[in-house]
């Protein structure tokens, strides 16, 4: 760096700041960051941040309200796509927040934790010249020699901490002259707050290691049914970037029964709310004998190192589709996916072996369907109470160009929908036992009954135990910085010019604290009486009451 | 339901505590109404009678010089002592109506609690009966030993506001839960959160009165405002507002503890940015920002007490916006409203 040169009158327009190299730059840039300042801006920051990802719809949440939101804004939707805010919590703005604060977080740590084991190891400051100025101040005469009064304050402070002073935890006390105590106590706060902060690093720490290293496998499982956790009978299967999936806990799991019961009973708006859900199922986790298990929400079954949630729940018809002939072609529980709180449910069916074309169903299950139709197509109740199946037929290529495509949708671009006679589109619907037959010698569908089937998922998150236990940490170091009072009393003992030939002694009391404290008046009082008392006098009438 | 018939006497409970507390605001009132008056003499009065350290902190700093008892403080301080006869009477009937319209709303928490046989805070209605419980109690047990009397006309004017919003706009029947509720975090993570609002709501009228009387501490037009004269000055309403956010931070900090923990059994997942997730973190990072505030040198109290109001309309927005508005729907949207 330059020097400048030393000039008496610096010329207009000869005023520079001295030039930062790039370790200045860094220095400058560090230290503003670090700043109490910056951590104060960069949390109203994130929390102003949050909000937009509260209020649009999130792919983390549910993908296809975005795919709605995003078809009703042709014109704002893909900007707003492209800033991120339908991924508002991984998005570059707000992980740049966050990243910013944990940075401000840790530069702020480590310097205040140096300067704080120093301070727990030294010896509290050398009293100011005029107690009296200090925020909580108190005198008082007694009528004992100067030592023995010094030794009275220094026992008293000493003592046991009394009502008020509870929070204060014992003095450390140290005489830098023959005249004079420094005593400071709390030193646990500053230590409580380095336990908050560190433990808020703990527990981004804990969130990392969850994304680096956690799995989640869901599956829709009917009734009778099972899966196993070789990949491939995982409907979807998401895992961090370090996650091998060859270590994976291994069983097959099978659902035997779906237990599901409704609000039957109290009218208005909690009818047709969901009471029970509960899946009765068998775990074998590679022992070859099957033991029963319970999973219900809000009481995951845990196999290992994974937890199996219950998360959802719907109906799949089962179905028999038949050739021409007669032969079966298709059998099969046929998951249907909710779409409102009474379970008017979507689904599709495709069936690969029919005769002579591939053939689908695309089907609405509505569990208790208004007898009439007067609304359409309507389920009034998400129990079984009338179940019927609505389905259009169409014929043709299921999968054109073999493309991979969702079970839930059927793609129609290379096929037809299959006519009444007159010529307007047939629509098929069925309680459960009947059957219809196809024209044209296409076979039949028959719905032959409901099942229920179990939405599960198979997870696992590491570092969460280091979350929690980082969390209560935290929890623990906020009480504790924000409950015990850092404090530092100071006092003096001079000769009493007033007492003449006998001997006397004032002594003077000063003390202040860090942060609000309300009782630091009260403990200095407390302290005087307490030294009062201890040179043998009655509490002196320093305090009118 | 296993007590059905209980149901009714709960609601009982809930409107006899708005007639209480109709009945207390009325009476709070008039008691700064009373205080207002004798203003004159009482200032005489505060100069022969200092003022004990626990009840007005803002005189600490003066009161310690033992020197000069006789320092009066710049404002009138919220104590007793001062007030003429009359207006202690009417303060003491407002407090024991205070603790009356408290026990009432206890006992309608309860017995809803046992009339649905869970802990009662499975949907708005429940949950703003037990907020405003909360709140009254706090309020009730503070009243009489931090000679807050002044208080008390907001404090219970938020109340019966609260409880007209529940009964009128929120009001639940009776009945079971969702599955995705029915678990013993239920009790553990809405009562916190219950208790922390509980508490936010008593600092919130502190910070605004705090800020009414910095303005008329700082625009000497302000100074003969009659109703700020009869509060205690600023820096005591901010001591007594940060008390009450502390113990609320506190609370919300294992709301949101609890919340994630729950989660994590219900959904598999402790975190993942479900609206109330969202407004639940943004209400406790807003909150840090106000203690962090506070604790920034050079930075003014103003300030950190506007970023503390903040933090209550989110609090309030967490609970009526997110709950209500299809905006926010996530998968906290269970309230049966
Ligand atoms: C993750 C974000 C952070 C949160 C949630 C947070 C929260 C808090 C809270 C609640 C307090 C207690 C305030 C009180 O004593 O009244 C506090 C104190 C403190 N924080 Fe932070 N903080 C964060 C980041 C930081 C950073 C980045 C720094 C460094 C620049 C920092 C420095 C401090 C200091 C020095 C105190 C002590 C204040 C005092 O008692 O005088 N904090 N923080």
């Amino acid at each position: 760096m330059a020097t400048a040169p030393a000039r008496a009158k610096p010329r207009a327009g000869d005023v520079r700041q001295p030039r930062l190299g790039p370790l200045g730059w860094g220095r400058w840039v560090w230290r503003n960051l670090t700043s109490m300042r910056t951590a104060l801006f960069l949390l109203l920051l994130l929390a102003v941040a949050a909000v937009p990802g509260s209020v649009f719809p999130q792919r983390n949440i549910d993908a296809g309200k975005v795919t709605r939101y995003l078809a009703a804004h042709r014109g704002s939707g893909p900007w707003m796509d492209r800033l991120g805010f339908f991924d508002v919590y991984a998005s570059p703005w707000f992980s740049a927040i966050y990243l910013l604060l944990f940075i401000s977080l840790i530069g702020c740590i480590l310097p205040r934790t140096r300067v704080h084991l120093r301070a727990l190891t030294s010896r509290p400051p050398k009293p100011p010249r005029r107690l009296d100025r200090l925020p909580a101040h108190t005198h008082i005469v007694t009528a004992v020699s100067a030592e023995q009064a010094l030794g009275a304050a220094r026992q008293a402070l000493r003592g046991r901490p009394g009502r008020l002073g509870k929070s204060r935890g014992r003095f450390r006390v140290h005489g830098h002259d023959p005249a004079t105590l420094s005593a400071e106590s709390g030193y646990l706060r500053e230590t409580g707050n380095l336990a908050f902060h560190i433990g808020l690093c703990l527990v981004i720490v804990g969130v990392a290691i969850g994304h680096l290293w956690s799995w989640r496998a869901d599956v829709i499982v009917p009734e009778g049914s099972g899966f196993s956790t070789a990949l491939g009978s995982l409907d979807t299967f998401s895992a961090g970037p370090l996650v091998n999936p060859a270590d994976l806990p291994s069983f097959n799991l099978n659902v035997t029964k779906m237990n599901v019961t409704f609000e039957d009973k109290v009218g208005g708006s909690q009818f047709g709310k969901p009471r029970k859900f509960l899946a009765d199922t068998t775990v074998d986790t590679g022992t070859g004998r099957p033991h029963p298990a319970q999973i219900a929400v809000n009481s995951p079954l845990r196999i290992g190192d994974a937890e199996v949630f219950l998360l959802g729940n719907g109906y799949a018809p089962v179905l028999t589709v038949r050739d021409a002939k007669g032969a079966v072609v298709y059998q099969d529980a046929t998951p249907f996916l909710p779409q409102d709180g009474n379970y008017l449910s979507t689904g599709v069916v495709k069936v690969t072996t029919a005769a002579p074309q591939e053939l689908g169903l695309d089907g609405l299950f509505l569990p208790t369907a208004d007898q009439n139709f007067t609304r359409g197509p309507t389920s009034l109740f998400p129990g079984l109470r009338n179940p019927v199946l609505v389905a259009s037929v169409w014929t043709g290529n299921l999968f054109p160009g073999n493309a991979p495509q969702s079970v839930y949708t059927l793609d129609t671009s290379q096929m037809k929908r299959l006519t009444k006679p007159g010529g307007a589109p047939l629509l098929i619907r069925l309680a459960p036992g009947q059957t219809v037959q196809l024209p044209d010698g296409r076979g039949s569908i028959s719905f032959d009954r409901t099942v229920r089937w179990a939405g599960l998922s198979v997870r696992h998150t590491p570092g969460k135990t280091l979350t929690l236990l980082a969390a209560l940490a935290a929890a623990a170091g906020l009480i504790t910085s924000l409950l015990v009072k850092r404090r530092r009393v100071f006092i003096r003992v001079t000769p009493d010019p007033s007492a003449g030939d006998k001997p006397g002694a004032v002594v003077t009391i000063g003390a202040l604290a860090k942060g609000t404290d309300p009782t630091l008046t009260a403990v200095v009082h407390e302290l005087a009486d307490h030294i009062a008392r201890l040179t043998s006098q009655a509490p002196p009438d320093r305090r009118p009451r | 339901m296993i007590h059905p018939a209980l149901a009714p006497y709960a609601n009982l409970a809930v409107y006899t505590a708005m007639g209480l507390f109709t009945v207390t605001l009325i009476c709070f009132a008039l008691y700064l109404a009373a205080r207002t008056r004798p203003l004159g003499a009482a200032i005489v009065a505060e100069a022969r009678t200092p003022v004990s350290v626990s009840g007005s902190h803002h005189l600490a700093a003066a009161d310690s010089h033992v020197e000069t008892p006789e320092q009066s403080p710049p404002a009138a301080a919220a104590c007793d002592p001062r007030d003429s006869r009359h207006a202690r009477q009417i303060a003491a009937v407002a407090v024991n109506l205070t603790y009356l319209g408290a026990a009432c709303l206890l006992a309608a928490v309860v017995l809803r609690g046992i009339t649905v046989m869970r802990p009662p805070n499975g949907n708005m209605y429940e949950f703003t009966i037990a907020a405003s419980a909360a709140a009254a109690t706090v309020y009730a047990a503070l009243a009489r030993r931090r000679h807050w009397e002044w208080l008390g006309a907001f404090v219970t004017g938020l109340i019966l506001a609260a409880l007209m919003a529940a009964v009128l706009l929120f009001y639940t029947g009776a009945a079971q839960l969702l599955p995705a509720l029915q678990s013993y975090w239920l009790g553990i993570h809405v009562t916190i959160a219950i208790c922390a609002v509980g508490f936010f709501t008593i600092a919130f009228p502190l910070s605004l009165l705090q800020l009414a009387q910095r303005r008329r501490q700082t625009h000497p037009t302000m100074a003969g405002h009659r109703l700020l004269a009869v509060v205690p000055d600023a820096e005591t309403l901010e001591r007594a507002a940060y008390g009450m956010n502390i113990v609320g931070f506190i609370l919300w900090t294992f709301t949101l503890i609890t919340g994630a923990i729950w989660a994590q059994e219900a959904w598999g997942a402790y975190w993942q940015w479900d609206p109330k997730e969202v407004w639940t973190f943004i209400v406790w990072i807003v909150f840090a920002a106000h203690l962090h505030g506070r604790a920034t040198a050079g930075w003014q109290s103003r300030r950190a007490t506007y970023i503390a109001l903040a933090g209550y309309l989110a609090v309030v927005a967490n609970f009526t916006l997110v709950n209500l508005s299809s905006t926010f729907a996530g998968m906290h949207n269970y309230s049966g409203m």
